[in-house]
């Protein structure tokens, strides 16, 4: 028996096929909010399979499968489902999509302008996002920026914000239990729990930003702000982006577009107040 | 006249395969017949732009690199030349021959 639920986020629909209904059943209730795809189609499919067809009554173990697969992917427990399939989602996307340049960044919005929190796992970018998009900003998303090749502008991809250890905490006593998901204990990541994006992130997910400032958040450095050049921006986007050598030229220009056009700085900070002051600021700065 | 002792050509990537685009102090490469991405620091685009004319021995394209950019001639210029060339030729964008 297969379990399924098509969704879509941003410009990306999704299938998930299941094994099971467990994590079928958090999908929908996590994604209640999000339109179904317009199409038959879905861009990017992921499965949840059993590891082994027995396995289903003895150990249950995930294992993600869908149009790309990592060969040595983790077979995660059931229990941990939920992530299975954000990580199959993923998946899917940061080794799929051709349509946009993909950063690995967090993005927020204001007055129709972007900022892009860049950073490796555990600079604070996610949390950082989760935490202005609970207050006066808009999150476009906290994984993935969706830079479009032709007219630069940010398409908003606000999936379930994955927050992890410490920041699980922070966002708990932030927002109401109903827009969590369950706690997931001893993940190969550590613990993590979901949040589901604030009603008006979802709603306006058809409307894009103009970047307008690029942060590099390094959490747990010295606080201060630190001018990044367009040079060093442009090295460390293309790291941190999972398409950007699929897309040939096209993706050259947009991203020199954005370092030519948008200012970067790196802020080292100690704590999410202090991050979230730090970009209060830097915007104040900004001329519109 | 053994091989050895003829002046080595050194060629460039032909028009149209390179889009240079600088970004301050660098210089982004885009490779179009690779698809590669390279970002150069200086001499390496400057020699780029001398080979785009045609071939040219090394000491033709320090000649050229010093008029063109006032460098004084030095000594040690060519060997720091000759290491370039390879790093270039390592990164297929210049070829010896």
């Amino acid at each position: 028996m297969s379990h399924n639920h098509a969704l879509r986020i941003g410009p990306v629909s999704f299938r998930i096929r299941s094994d099971w209904a467990a994590p079928i059943d958090t999908l929908r209730r996590l994604y209640a909010g999000y339109p179904r795809p317009a199409g038959a189609f879905a861009d990017a499919t992921v499965r949840l399979e059993a590891n082994r067809f027995w396995r289903r009554f003895i150990r249950p173990s995930v294992h993600i499968g869908g149009d790309w697969t990592i060969p040595d992917a983790l077979p995660l427990p059931l229990a941990q489902g939920l992530l299975a399939a954000e990580m199959g989602m993923n998946l899917q996307v940061a080794l799929g999509w051709r349509r946009h340049l993909l950063i690995h960044a967090s993005a927020v919005e204001r007055d129709g302008r972007a900022v892009m929190m860049i950073g490796a796992s555990g600079s604070g970018k996610s949390t950082l996002a989760a935490l202005l998009g609970e207050g006066n900003w808009r999150l476009l998303g906290d994984e993935f920026a969706l830079l479009g090749l032709d007219d630069g502008m940010l398409a908003p991809f606000p999936r379930l914000v994955s927050l992890k250890n410490a920041a699980i905490a922070e966002v708990e006593r932030r927002v109401p239990a109903d827009r969590m998901g369950p706690l997931l204990k001893g993940t190969p990541k550590g613990d993590i729990r979901h949040l589901v994006p604030r009603a008006d992130a979802v709603a306006r997910m058809e409307e894009g930003a103009r970047p307008a400032l690029m942060l590099f958040p390094e959490f747990g450095a010295p606080a201060g702000v630190r001018g990044v050049g367009a040079a060093e921006a442009f090295v460390r986007l293309t790291e941190s982006s999972t398409n950007y050598v699929a897309l040939g030229e096209p993706g050259f220009a947009a991203m020199m577009n954005l370092v030519r056009s948008v200012p970067a700085v790196a802020i080292g900070y100690g704590s999410s107040e202090e991050g979230m002051a730090a970009v209060e600021a830097l915007w104040a700065e900004l001329a519109p | 006249m053994t091989d050895a002792a003829l002046p080595q050509l050194w060629h460039g990537p032909l028009p149209g395969r390179l889009r240079l685009e600088p970004v301050d102090p660098l210089v982004a490469v885009y490779d179009r017949a690779s698809g590669q991405t390279h970002v150069l620091l200086a001499p390496m685009p400057q020699i780029l732009a001398v080979l785009e004319a045609g071939p040219a021995d090394i000491a033709a394209i320090e000649a050229q690199l010093e008029r063109e950019h006032g460098l004084a001639p030095d000594p040690g210029n060519r060997a720091l030349l000759a290491e370039r060339l390879e790093e270039l030729k390592v990164l297929g964008l210049v070829e010896r021959g």
